[in-house]
């Protein structure tokens, strides 16, 4: 799924996809999209779309790796990376 | 009884909720090793939950303590002696338990830690571990293996013995530990508190005040045969380590356990176990109620199969409490049996192990209807219940736990008040801490000859403590008292705001004058925007307050928080003033 450490269009359109219901500020989604700054989440929420992305990529997000994940596309990468370690 | 849960080899089964031989005693014992010597003579335990709510580990007090006593001889074994600190982020694990309990055993004083929360937040919690570090520190910090690489970065400069996993501990062979039997008034654990205005600020925690406490609320909230506790409530925070850890255990009440995480990103799992295993006291935060009334909205009425009737102490606590938020949980669970005389209204803090105050079982939320400009005249008038603004509704906090008294004393002269006089939370009694670790200063400011300044502003109506807000954060505008709470409500609920989004301080400017402040956060826009949002904010506070205040506009999330979620107002001001915190170009 992952080329030269860039996540897949199906990826990152899913995660936008997912994103949609909780984007209140109504900001242009791009790789680059912040979620506190730009999507104004808080932690709360958060938690609440960390849920939909695992049911959607059937994963388990560690609540160690959320500290490391500002943007859309780190968000990306992270569900790629945990995807591959857990289908082997 | 509650039902063991599927699994392939042999099925899990949780802990049973009574004892079938041994009598409840509510914490009256001497040490905090006494009582898991007592807890561990039954069958009644810990039990922890999946993020499905699937039965993943059973932990019977019997076994915690087995366990407990093996890895306070290898902590002691490994050169830690009576008196030292050992840090533990606090995950809702059985490792976190037995090396708190190890520690117990071996008279090291444990040092429980925050977990990171959110996203993109690895700056901000990293300066906070390294604070809390270098305030207690402690010789060791164990942790989930996950969290290590951040805590080693917190850590970097910290002279420490160990950072470790609570696994490393179950790999050291050296036997040659003591255990140390303490005394009633030795410290058993540091607690940082989500203190808004000191910080970093440990309390410490003896045996003999932890268990006077525990003792008193057990009662206040009639923990008699039959309850059994449910709780997502982080062991970080007062309410979850104390109320959810410590009073259950010295109780030897059966407790699920379902982690914060997992809760937070599927609260309905909460409601799932309290239902499945019949539990009976459960709290929360306002917000936890209402993140599950919100999640069931779109839900058809009555599809959620649960069964709450069982529910008989639904606390609320750790915050202001918010009644509309608690009248929409009750409305939205009423068909599944949820009762609205199980709300339990508290009040509590660090400084005092947890509880000052409950209300008592099954009588439901207090509600008072006071004026609002009443608070500025330290009058609490009632007012017809009739949604007027000039209105504000506060819930009651019950009663003092027994052992304990509180005064309300009047915020110039310190005279004590009376009924419906509105002024500064004293308590006194024996679960009042002896001060701040390695604090002299910040004891001296909030204890004072038995005597704890809460902080907090409240009101007797009968018995009954009405808790309105911070009296630190009490803004003076031209002779007039303002509450920070009444300009960031007003704020808060201006179109596209949120709970959490603005501060209100006063600011010196260097000719002395006081100018009151709002710092609001707000989402990137252009120039014309932000102008229209400056003058908006002005004119609704004006009209509202009837201050007129200079309004700042800064970057989301940068108004800081404590760990119990509430804004850290002065913090905030702090940051603004040192340029922690900047204004947006407007």
């Amino acid at each position: 799924m992952t080329v030269n450490g860039e996540p897949s269009s199906e990826t990152v359109t899913a995660l936008h996809e997912l994103l949609t219901p909780f984007n209140k500020t109504g900001v242009d989604l791009k790789p680059g999209t912040r979620f506190s700054e730009d999507l104004n989440f808080d932690s709360l929420v958060v938690m609440e779309f960390v849920a939909t992305v695992e049911d959607r990529f059937d994963i388990s997000v560690p609540m160690n790796m959320l500290p490391d994940i500002t943007t859309i596309h780190e968000l990306a990468v992270a569900v790629e990376k945990i995807v591959k370690a857990d289908r082997g | 009884m509650p039902q063991s849960a599927p699994s392939a080899s042999a099925p899990l089964r949780p802990t049973p909720t009574d004892n079938t031989a041994l009598p409840k005693i509510l914490a009256e014992f001497e040490t905090l090793p006494a009582a898991l010597d007592y807890a561990a003579k039954g069958d009644t335990g810990f039990n922890f939950y999946s993020a499905r709510g699937d039965l993943a580990t059973v932990l019977p007090f019997r076994e915690l303590r087995a366990r407990a006593v093996v890895h306070a001889v290898k902590l002691s074994a490994a050169g830690l002696k009576p008196g030292d600190r050992v840090a533990l982020l606090a995950a809702t694990t059985t490792g976190f338990l037995v090396h708190f309990f190890a520690c117990q055993y071996a008279g090291i004083i444990p040092v429980p830690m925050p977990l990171p929360t959110a996203f993109g937040r690895r700056e901000g919690y990293i300066a906070q571990i390294r604070n809390q570090v270098q305030s207690a520190t402690p010789r060791m910090i164990f942790g989930p293996p996950d969290y290590l690489p951040l805590i080693q970065e917190a850590a970097a400069g910290c002279e420490l013995a160990h950072i470790g996993t609570y696994d490393d501990v179950a790999a050291w062979t050296e036997s040659n530990g003591k255990l140390h039997t303490p005394r009633a008034n030795d410290l058993s654990y540091i607690q940082y508190s989500s203190g808004s205005t000191r910080f970093p600020t440990g309390v410490c925690v003896t045996h003999d005040s932890l268990l006077k406490n525990c003792s008193a609320m057990s009662y206040a909230v009639e923990n008699f045969a039959g309850q059994r506790a449910v709780s997502w409530l982080p062991f970080f925070h007062d309410m979850g380590l104390v109320g959810f850890m410590l009073a259950v255990l010295t109780s030897q009440t059966s407790t699920d356990y379902l982690a914060t995480e997992d809760f937070a990103r599927r609260p309905l799992t909460w409601l799932r176990l309290m239902s499945e295993n019949q539990g009976t006291m459960s709290f929360s935060p306002s917000f936890g109620y209402e993140l599950c009334a919100r999640r069931v909205q779109t839900m058809p009425e009555g599809s959620l199969g649960l069964d709450l009737s069982r529910w008989r102490i639904a606390g609320i606590g750790g915050e202001m409490i918010k009644p509309q938020v608690m009248k929409l949980f009750a409305e939205t669970f009423k068909p599944y049996g949820m009762s609205e005389k199980a709300f339990n209204g508290s009040y509590g803090l660090a400084e005092c192990v947890l509880g000052v105050s409950f209300s008592r079982p099954m009588v439901g939320m207090t509600l008072d209807h006071i004026a609002k400009d009443g608070l500025a005249t330290h009058q609490a008038t009632p007012v017809p219940n009739d949604g007027s603004p000039t209105g504000r509704t506060f819930v009651g906090c019950g009663e003092v736990i027994k052992g304990h008294k509180v005064e309300i004393r009047d915020v110039d002269d310190g005279r004590v008040l009376g009924q419906r006089e509105i002024g500064r939370v004293y308590v006194a009694g024996p679960s009042v801490m002896t001060g701040y670790y390695n604090n002299p200063d910040a004891t001296a400011d909030a204890v004072n000859g038995g005597w704890l300044d809460t902080g907090d502003l409240g009101y007797w109506l009968g018995a009954e403590l009405f808790i309105v807000g911070r009296a630190k954060d009490m803004m003076i505008v031209n002779g007039r008292n303002v509450w920070p709470q009444d300009i960031e409500w007003t704020v808060e609920h201006m179109d596209g705001m949120r709970s959490g989004d603005s501060a209100a301080i006063v600011l010196v400017d260097a000719q002395g004058v006081e100018k009151p402040t709002i710092l609001v956060q707000c989402r990137p826009g252009n120039i014309e925007e932000r102008g229209k949002l400056i003058a908006d904010v002005k004119a609704r506070v004006q009209e509202a307050v009837g201050i007129v205040c200079d309004v700042v506009l800064v970057a989301p999330r940068s108004l800081p928080k404590t760990t119990s979620g509430k804004l850290a107002r002065g913090k905030a001001k702090t940051m603004f003033e040192v340029g922690e915190i900047t204004a947006l170009d407007g």
